[in-house]
């Protein structure tokens, strides 16, 4: 199936004005690399269905609407019923800020958290991604989604966050069979210096559904592994027990 | 949600994207729905609804749900929209409505937000002809003192208000919390918080809370001065206030009423 042309310009015309804020069509132009024309037309059209305003200025911005529809999606996941719950119990235990985090495209990403008393993480939050080379989650999930692992080790983009992201291939290997092994996949200052996590899987019926994961300050998370990991571990058996949605259909 | 059902002004070639998202707000408000579901909410035929179906999971706008043959939201709003967010700036949001209440009000107006058991001000505009000293930008108070914190306390959810009135009533005496406790009460009723004389003699002030676009409590919005402009009517002071604050909600992205 050949995609819209339609869609996947709009697509980018999002994603840059996601990225970089206010901007003159002419700037998206520029940034985006579609036709001036075009970007005319299509900020036209998003902001005839309300997801893209004009300022006095004559740059253009994502509109309030965004916020609403980005709330409305995590409820509709409902095979992660009740799960604010558990996040919300993990951070009250561990002191630290528990996250739920699923595979789309080929990254992480987080779909729901409880903050910790102890620091704001703003590495990773709803809406927020990790490439599936870096950080609990994403290491978490690239360890048990087979399929993906020689693509993304293949890859020759692995740019490092800090001294100790993990961006070569045999390192990435070794990583994937210590999570496989031990149950879990520790981040050690791989994405923010000073910050490390640890991540679990969620499985249910035999399928991998996500990553849970705490995160703080390396030293806390370094001295209470034991105990932290076994926290994740009955939180993420609570998460997978059977409820009325069990997984996506088309999963 | 709002625009969910208001069909969309077509854009000429770009007819597709208001389809794409007729199709995204009915997921919206929906949930899950089937193919056939969405084609009848849009009024396409099934075909071409399906066709499109396919083309907006291929691009992550929608996703497949967990009741077999539905679709639901994709993650890609949950990624732009959480992009929209980390973008918003509540100081920015306050400023402009806190210059019209200073004048309007022809007192000082301030930005406060919950840090624990305190009110902090993060934000002030000073009224054009008096320069009062009560509260400076990185002044905390109690939760139970002064206009913003009282409008804090009254809005916040009730095991939270409930958990901060148990841990004052150790240090209070009976008296104070009972009056601590009618004030919230009262600036329920009314919609603002009212602190007169109890932090500066002489002194008066007005606050309303300000929430985001998921409902939950940002902090308060709030003026202070001399007694006489703000008490001399009252009711327009409060009226000025909530207006202020309703307006600092909007531009949160909290859907207010007019």
């Amino acid at each position: 199936m050949k995609l819209n042309r339609t869609l996947t310009n709009a697509q980018v015309v999002i994603e840059a004005l996601a990225a970089h804020g206010a901007m003159t069509p002419a700037e998206l132009a520029h940034e985006t690399a579609v036709a001036r024309s075009s970007v005319y037309r299509l900020v036209e059209g998003l902001v005839a269905v309300g997801l893209v305003d004009a300022l006095p200025d004559s740059r253009v911005q994502l509109t309030h609407r965004w916020l609403h529809l980005a709330d409305a999606v995590v409820p509709s996941m409902r095979e992660w019923d009740g799960s604010s719950i558990v996040l919300d119990e993990l951070a009250a235990q561990t002191n630290q800020t528990a996250y739920l985090s699923v595979l789309r495209g080929d990254h992480a990403v987080c779909i729901n958290w409880a903050q910790g008393r102890g620091i704001d993480l703003l590495i990773l939050k709803p809406g927020h991604t990790l490439p599936l080379y870096a950080g609990g989650a994403g290491r978490n999930i690239l360890a048990h989604t087979p399929a993906l692992i020689d693509r993304v080790l293949g890859s020759t983009e692995l740019t490092a966050f800090t001294a100790h992201t993990l961006v070569d291939a045999a390192a990435l290997r070794a990583d994937i069979a210590a999570t496989l092994r031990t149950g879990y996949t520790l981040s050690h200052e791989d994405v923010t210096v000073g910050i490390g996590a640890i991540g679990v899987a969620v499985t249910r019926d035999g399928h991998y559904l996500g990553c849970l994961s705490v995160g703080g300050l390396i030293h806390d998370i370094k001295a209470d592994q034991d105990v932290l990991v076994a926290r994740l571990r009955a939180a993420a058996t609570r998460l997978a027990e059977p409820r009325a949605a069990t997984v996506p259909s088309g999963a | 949600m709002s625009s969910a059902q208001s069909p969309a002004r077509e854009v000429a070639g770009v007819e597709i994207l208001s389809k794409a998202m007729a199709l995204c707000f009915a997921l919206e408000s929906s949930g899950e729905l089937s193919a056939q579901q969405l084609a009848d909410h849009v009024g396409e035929p099934a075909s071409s609804t399906f066709r499109l179906l396919g083309q907006l999971t291929r691009l992550g706008w929608i996703e497949r749900g967990v009741t077999r043959g539905t679709y639901r939201l994709g993650l890609m709003f949950l990624t732009i929209g959480g992009q929209v967010e980390d973008r918003i700036d509540l100081r920015e949001a306050a400023k402009p409505p806190l210059e019209v209440l200073s004048r309007s009000t022809g007192v000082a107006s301030f930005l406060s937000v919950r840090r624990g058991g305190g009110a902090v001000c993060i934000e002030r505009f000073e009224a054009p002809d008096v320069r009062s000293h009560a509260t400076r930008i990185g002044d905390s108070l109690p939760l139970h003192t002064g206009a913003a914190s009282l409008a804090i306390l009254a809005f916040l959810p009730p095991s939270e208000s409930a958990a901060y009135l148990s841990l004052i009533g150790h240090e209070l005496d009976d008296a104070e919390v009972r009056r601590v406790r009618e004030d919230l009460a009262e600036t329920r009723t009314r919609g603002f918080s009212l602190s007169d004389g109890r932090i500066t003699a002489g002194m008066a002030g007005v606050g309303a809370p300000i929430y985001n676009h998921r409902g939950e409590l940002e902090g308060a919005i709030s003026v202070s001065g001399l007694r006489e402009p703000v008490l001399s009517d009252l009711a327009r002071t409060g009226a000025l206030v909530r207006a202020s604050a309703r307006e600092t909600s909007a531009r949160l992205g909290a859907e207010v009423d007019a």
